[in-house]
């Protein structure tokens, strides 16, 4: 587990007077502020940093950024457990719990190792090929066992006790990457005073010029920028920052994490944060990724990229190793191999390119490094950490072993085309720097620097100094006299054009796994595997290997995967496609998406207007929907199952008041009010006098019923509508488009008053009574206010409806009045009419007395069902037009063998049905989805049994017929009775009083 | 610092008109305003009898706190003309104010709240956790909020959890 690295006693961005504790698997280790993770455990001489995905081979860092394939890490403990971050990306501080991943029974000691013993059966598609059989569904059988040896590490079944937030923001110009592009890109910006959003994923800023050294001239270019910036209060800086993707609207999500902090979630600090941020324009400043070089077993411990190597140097004073060997096909790594040699290492520099840069050569080999040109890197020795390499060159006939103990690779740089793809512009391929940059912008979009392929200093500060201005200008700003800002000197820094020669050979078998994808252990082979079996496209190729899906999003393979295809297919790059990037750009946790929307915050919730009257009179309530809704109430019961049979007989026999307000309530108004909901129902209303109601159904397009409700006209132009409490926004979005679209011509006016009326219900052979007592200045008697009848009142100086209709069968009346005086009108009510025993009940009585009376609701209109289907095909006016109506007559909507309502009564006298069962014909066998299903249920007192309301094939003309009611989940079979969905006085004399 | 407070003694009532009314809805929003004012969406126009939000084309929501202005909308819009709509206990409405109140409002809508492009006066109709509200910036650090009813207490709940961390005192239980 121990590495050769060790800690520099000077240098760096660290502060070597702060000593910072954390725990690796238990095991007490120190950093210094300004250490990641992954610096820290390398300056403790950690190399071995977890297990690869599949054949469980030793790995170590591949890089210092979040491109890191290989050294993930469980963090936490307990609930706070997190799984996979990049040890490169987590900010030391006190108290960190780390873990490795991936290994059994430790990563240090891996039995699962086994793995690359069992390669030869593990290759690309292989538990396609393996486990689909010997039988259909063995697949679900090996699963688990396969989900057990791979993958990264496990989340906790815990609730996370930490708090996430989320928040809105607004800028003219963001720009992505605080490195010298992003930097002068927001100070130019900035200076046109343009409202300026800079973000970066790092908690320094700099990019790149913090992997170069503290006396550099980038470096002090830096100092002087940032001290800039910090001067500006229109220039937004947030580290610790990653834009997660760019949609519409230019709109980005940040994810800013505060672990560093140590959140309280008790004082409401948030551990992290997604702001959704909406920008004038946007510069891309996101830099560029150095790849790795693809050669035989290319990923022991010790093996990392040559900029990495360079950063754990100069920024955080760690030096990797003390023989190195840095391999290239560019320039760059000319820069890692000075700064190694500087440090104190032993370096080789093997080249592949035949012909060097005379003045790079000239300055490696003044700094004592050894230099070879035309190598190729064949193979590399060592176990738990590379010790020596196999390379050819010019001036050796057989490969030559080279010793070392830290192998620094560069295949060039990549461009971070992540986001700029995000808006479903492909990246385009440049071949003179072997990479990929933006296909092109949307409008408002600018980039710089690394993003564009740019990878020299002082061209990119000019670039970006460009783009800062364009964006500032995008967003309105004036830059009239800007061009040639910079007050501040460019880096004093030489620089020569970057060069690159990728050097593309056949792929062929190899001894030794060449990792393409080393976090998903894609290697050459699979590529050659995938290409002889046809799955040749980038996007086969990615799904067939798994290239490119680990959590890295192949920010290290896919370049390096498309070049290797392009040559199998013997193709140019260009012709050989690109993937295609999706947010998030990196990992982003369930949590920091979730924000504060946990718990009983998950979403809102609506309480009637006389929520706090039930919950202080012992109602029990439940969610119906997003409402809080009294379920039943303590005087009938402790417990549902035999409170709301009780609440039931009240009503039945006596008089009993419930709470409505829930409905939907819309006021219809205007000259043509009458016109327009004859159109939407299908029954008539254009001849509704004053002062009466109306039962209406109204269908969706295609004849499926849309909702039901009573409609009250109160006034000649004004109308009270009411829906089902399910749908009442549909209703509302419904009818508003109607009269947007279809029927402009029409003067209505609909508006929702759901809120603005409480309502309740007083029903039971008692309810006239009981009203009389409350009003016993008004006349309710049937001649006052008879069946579907509709009066406004005044009461105590406010409005007061009372409709008179019944959904439970018995005589009732609808009372309706401000929603502010909702629990006055209830009380009064109570008050008055205890003599006769008033009781509240609650919405499982409420829906209970609707299935004895046959009432269809919320279960039975599920937008599948038609008018006929309900036995409501009657109502339909035969001469008047109606939304729906011709769909209507579709041959399918007419066939008798649809699935219609019926009632059923259980024959098994301890038998149950139950809401869901699937209902087969007695001579049926019970299989498959039988003839229909049981909407409703409820037991009945009336008729002394379980009874409900179903859809069944072929409906009522199966009355009598008995069905066996199935309920797979519990494995029950109960007999029952197909009869009349009416179930309580079907001739309509108890309603009626 | 924010303070959270439910506003009461107030009126709102909803005044459409039909297409074609265009001069029936000046005269009665000039009875409200006064003067020349003409509601604009997105700004409220303010009057002696109260504050006019232009809330949708030909459609205003006048908040007073005259009761008996309030009772004369019916008699000032014919029926032919346009509807009124008493939407008074169909809201609840909420003052927030104070140091903080914007860097809380920020967390919960999706709203610009720069005070160049919200100015005071100005108002939007947005969404707070699911639920459409509208947001009208009353002064300075005050902005008053219009929720639902029934998702009032939910919503405030919601306004408590983001001020959690906006200091000590968060919010002003004022809540009647």
């Amino acid at each position: 587990m121990s590495g050769r690295a060790r800690r520099l006693t000077t240098g760096g961005r660290i502060d070597r007077q702060i000593p910072i504790g954390f725990s690796l698997e238990g095991r007490e280790v120190t950093g210094y502020a300004g250490d990641s993770l992954a610096s820290a455990l390398l300056a403790n001489g950690i190399a071995l940093v977890g297990r690869s995905f599949k054949y469980h081979r030793p790995r170590g860092f591949l890089t210092a950024g979040n491109e890191e394939p290989n050294g993930l890490f469980t963090l936490g403990s307990g609930a706070r457990t997190t799984p996979n971050t990049p040890a490169t990306m987590v900010e030391l501080h006190q108290g960190l719990c780390a873990r490795r991943q991936n290994g059994w029974p430790s990563v240090s000691f891996d039995l699962m190792a086994i793995n690359t013993w069992l390669a030869p059966f593990l290759g690309a598609g292989f538990y396609y090929k393996t486990f689909m059989g010997p039988r259909r569904g063995s697949w679900m059988f090996y699963e688990r066992f396969i989900r057990r040896a791979a993958g990264l590490g496990r989340a906790v079944h815990l609730a996370d006790p930490d708090r996430y937030e989320t928040t809105h923001a607004f800028t003219d110009v963001l720009v992505v990457g605080a490195g010298p592009a992003g930097l002068a890109a927001a100070l130019q910006a900035g200076q046109t005073g343009a409202q300026v959003c800079l973000v970066d994923q790092d908690w320094l800023l700099g990019g790149s010029i913090l992997a170069a050294g503290t006396d550099s001239g980038g470096a002090r270019w830096l100092r002087e920028i940032e001290a800039t910036l910090a001067g500006m209060p229109n220039v937004e800086i947030h580290r610790r920052t990653t834009a997660l993707g760019l949609y519409d609207g230019n709109t980005v999500p940040l994810l800013e994490r505060r672990d560093h902090l140590q959140p309280d979630p008790s004082k409401g600090e948030a551990r992290e944060v997604v702001c959704t941020l909406h920008a004038r324009a946007i510069v891309f400043a996101t830099g560029a990724n150095e790849q790795p070089l693809v050669f035989p077993n290319n990923d022991r411990p010790g093996i990392m990229l040559a900029s990495a190597a360079r950063s754990y140097l100069n920024r955080f004073g760690v030096l990797i190793g003390r023989s190195a060997l840095v391999v290239t096909n560019n320039d760059s790594a000319y820069e890692a191999a000075l700064d190694l040699a500087a440090g104190g290492a032993q370096v080789v520099l093997a080249d592949q390119r035949a012909t060097l840069d005379a003045p790079l050569a000239d300055a490696a080999r003044a700094a004592g490094i050894r230099l070879l040109n035309g190598s190729r890197i064949v193979g590399t020795r060592g176990v738990r950490a590379v010790r020596a390499a196999l390379v050819t060159h010019a001036l050796a006939q057989r490969p030559e072993h080279i010793a070392c103990d830290l192998l620094c690779m560069s295949g060039g740089w990549n461009p971070a085309v992540h986001l700029t793809s995000h808006t479903g512009i492909k990246p385009r391929f440049r071949e003179d720097i072997a990479a990929f940059v933006p296909g092109g912008f949307a409008t408002g979009h600018f980039a710089a620097g690394g993003a564009l392929g740019n990878f020299l200093l002082n061209d990119t500060v000019r670039e970006a100094e460009a783009a800062g201005r364009a964006a500032a200008e995008h967003a309105g700003y004036s830059v009239s006299g800007m061009d040639a800002l910079s007050d501040l000197a460019l880096p004093q820094q030489a620089e020569r054009p970057y060069r690159i020669q990728v050097i593309r050979e056949p792929t062929t078998r190899t001894r030794g796994k060449a990792f393409v994808d080393f976090q998903t252990d894609v290697t050459t082979d699979d590529l050659a595997t995938a290409h002889q079996e046809g799955f040749e496209s980038v996007e086969h190729l990615k799904r067939y290997t798994t290239l490119g899906m680990g959590t890295d999003q192949g920010k290290t393979s896919n370049l390096n995967a498309i070049q290797l295809m392009a040559t199998l297919r013997e193709l140019p790059v260009t012709a050989a496609g690109t993937t295609t990037f999706r947010p998030p750009y990196t990992p982003v946790s369930i949590g920091a998406l979730a924000g504060r929307s946990v718990g009983h915050h998950f979403r809102p919730t609506r309480r009637s207007p006389l929520h706090d009257w039930h919950a202080a009179h012992g109602a029990e309530f439940i969610e119906a929907g997003p409402w809080m809704r009294a379920w039943y109430y303590r005087w009938a019961g402790e417990r549902v199952e035999t409170a709301y049979i009780e609440e039931m007989r009240h009503v039945r026999s006596s008089v009993g008041i419930s709470d409505v307000s829930t409905l939907g309530k819309i006021d219809v108004q205007g000259p043509d009010a009458a016109e327009f909901l004859h159109r939407v129902y299908v029954n008539g209303f254009a001849k509704l006098p004053i002062g009466k109601a109306r039962y209406g159904v109204m269908l969706n397009d295609d004849a499926t019923v849309l909702d039901d409700g009573t409609t009250a006209r109160l006034a000649e132009t004004r109308y009270f509508l009411t829906t089902t409490t399910a749908q009442a926004v549909e209703v509302l979005s419904r009818l508003e488009f109607l009269l947007q679209t279809a029927w402009l011509d029409l003067r209505v006016h609909v508006t929702s008053v759901s809120d603005q009326w409480a309502g309740m219900s007083v029903a039971g052979p008692r309810a006239r009574e009981a009203l009389h007592s409350a009003f016993p200045e008004l006349d309710f008697s049937e001649t006052g206010l008879a069946h579907m009848g509709c009066r406004e009142f005044e009461f105590r100086g406010l409005p007061l409806r009372v409709l008179r209709l019944s959904f439970s069968g018995e005589l009732a009346y609808e009372l309706y009045i401000p929603s502010g005086h909702g629990s006055m009108l209830w009380e009064h009510l109570l008050t008055a009419a205890a003599p006769l025993n008033i009781r509240p009940y609650g919405l499982e009585a409420l829906a209970a007395l609707r299935i004895e009376k046959g009432h269809v609701a919320g279960l039975e209109l599920d937008h599948r069902t038609t008018l006929d289907d309900l036995g409501l095909g009657k109502m339909a006016g035969k001469d008047k037009a109606f939304v729906g109506r011709e769909m209507r007559l579709r041959s399918g909507l007419q066939n008798p063998d649809r699935w219609s309502l019926v009632g059923l009564q259980c024959l098994e006298p301890a038998g149950k049905l139950r809401g869901g069962a699937i209902l087969f014909a007695a001579a049926d066998a019970v299989e498959g989805h039988g003839r229909g299903y049981i909407t409703s249920v409820t037991w009945s007192s009336e008729v002394g049994a379980y009874i409900a309301l179903g859809l069944y094939q072929g409906g009522l003309k199966h009355v009598g017929e008995e069905v066996v009611c199935a309920f797979p989940l519990k494995e029950e079979q109960v007999r029952a009775r197909i009869v009349s969905p009416v179930f309580l006085d079907p001739q309509g004399d108890r309603l009626r009083g | 610092m924010v303070e959270c407070t439910e506003m009461h003694g107030w009126y709102l009532t909803q005044l459409a008109f039909f297409r074609g009314c265009e001069r029936e809805s000046g005269e009665c929003l000039q009875r409200v305003l006064g003067g020349d004012a003409k509601p604009v969406g997105g700004r409220a126009a303010y009057g002696e009898l109260g504050t006019v939000f232009n809330i949708a084309p030909c459609q205003y929501w006048v908040v007073t706190h005259n009761a008996a202005v309030d009772r004369a909308w019916p008699t000032v819009v014919a029926p032919l003309t346009g509807s009124v709509t008493p939407l008074s206990h169909s809201r609840v409405r909420l003052a927030v104010s104070g140091p903080a109140v914007r860097a809380m409002l920020g967390k919960l809508v999706s709203v610009d709240l720069a005070p160049k492009r919200l100015r005071v006066g100005d108002f939007v109709q947005t969404a707070l956790h699911h639920t459409g509200i509208l947001l009208h910036r009353a002064d300075e650090q005050r902005y008053e909020l219009y929720l639902p009813r029934s998702f009032a207490a939910s919503l405030w709940s919601w306004l408590n959890d983001a001020a959690l961390s906006m200091g000590e005192l968060s919010m002003e239980q004022n809540r009647t």
